[in-house]
């Protein structure tokens, strides 16, 4: 006899119920956690180290690769703490991974966590880490298309980092065309325009940094 | 190309609520929305291998897709799309509400207890 079950559940119910002990944490301890979203070669690494160095806030960073401690040991010569997983071919983090990364930073005494995702617009979009925000870090030699493309990956976050913006010229990228790219994906999304290479337009992205980490202390 | 990790969950869910030990599972129904990032054909191509020795080996996996709903916070309408643009169908604004589109769900599974 065929019986029916009827579920209506999140299939990764699972990962959420971790995030939501991270985020749990996160906000027991007031530190802004941040997931970093973004293709290979987009700047994720290099956009974390000059935060590391220059945005004047306390923070630790959770580096995610399939293979490789190269972005850890660049992220660790800044100075801040920096905790490696490597996903074993796996194409996302997922909350458990950074939950038992967790276990080797000191989270007190800090501002902001920073979770450079594994360079991927597609699945790390599906996976809830307990982050207070995703953000996506693209670039002007990446095209317009991304946003329309991997459109997920830009709803779920709270702001876009343009990098390579010393670029756009060279690459005839058009700026107003890609904000209105972004703006049919989800029209209230922030977008900061920086280069990584020349510190073009970083004092912005900084502010926007300060401004998150201060909203979350006076919540 | 997560699909893999997402089928493992999924059996995961499909275990918890099992009515017994040595029922097998015949179908399994998902919702996804049209904004995942699963692709249908590579859940199928997965889902077998993911299930073997399990409970739901064989069974079969019915996806039915969630198109993405928008409330505009200009005109108030409602609009459902399969893919981006994500605007308002009435008014063209892109102060957006998204509504639905973004779910990966398991709705239902069927099952067999085996005769006595």
């Amino acid at each position: 006899m065929t019986q029916t079950i009827r579920v209506v559940d999140k299939i990764l119910g699972a990962n959420d119920a971790v995030a939501a002990e991270n985020r749990a944490l996160f906000d027991r301890v007031k530190v802004f956690a941040l997931d970093i979203l973004g293709s290979p070669g987009s700047g994720k690494t290099s956009l974390v180290c000059r935060t590391a160095r220059e945005a004047g806030l306390r923070m630790a960073v959770i580096e995610g690769d399939i293979a490789t401690a190269r972005d850890a040991e660049k992220v660790a010569e800044t100075g801040v703490p920096v905790v490696q997983i490597n996903t074993g071919g796996a194409c996302h983090l997922d909350a458990s991974m950074v939950k038992t990364a967790l276990e080797g930073l000191d989270l007190t005494a800090l501002d902001l966590l920073v979770i450079e995702n594994v360079g991927n617009l597609v699945c790390p979009a599906e996976f809830e880490l307990g982050e207070h925000a995703k953000m996506v870090v693209s670039s002007t030699t990446e095209g317009l298309d991304k946003p329309a493309k991997y459109p997920l990956a830009f709803q779920k976050s709270k702001c876009v980092v343009l990098n390579k913006i010393d670029l756009a010229q060279p690459t005839d990228f058009n700026l107003a065309e890609y904000r209105k790219e972004v703006a049919q994906v989800k029209g209230d999304l922030a977008v900061v325009e920086v280069s990584c290479r020349t510190g073009e337009g970083l004092e912005g992205w900084y502010e926007w940094l300060r401004r998150a980490v201060a909203d979350l202390r006076g919540s | 190309m997560h699909e893999l990790s997402v089928c493992q969950s999924l059996l995961r869910v499909i275990e918890d609520h099992l009515p017994s030990t040595d029922c097998r599972v015949t179908v399994v129904r998902l919702r996804i929305g049209a904004l995942s990032t699963i692709v249908p054909e590579a859940m199928h191509a997965a889902f077998p291998i993911a299930s073997e020795s399990t409970a739901a080996e064989g069974a079969e996996l019915q996806i039915s897709r969630v198109p993405i709903a928008v409330r505009c916070e200009d005109c108030g309408g409602r609009t459902e799309l399969d893919a981006p643009p994500i605007i308002c169908g009435f008014c063209g604004s892109v102060r957006v509400r998204v509504e639905a589109g973004d779910e990966l769900l398991i709705e239902s599974f069927d099952v067999e207890e085996p005769e006595v």
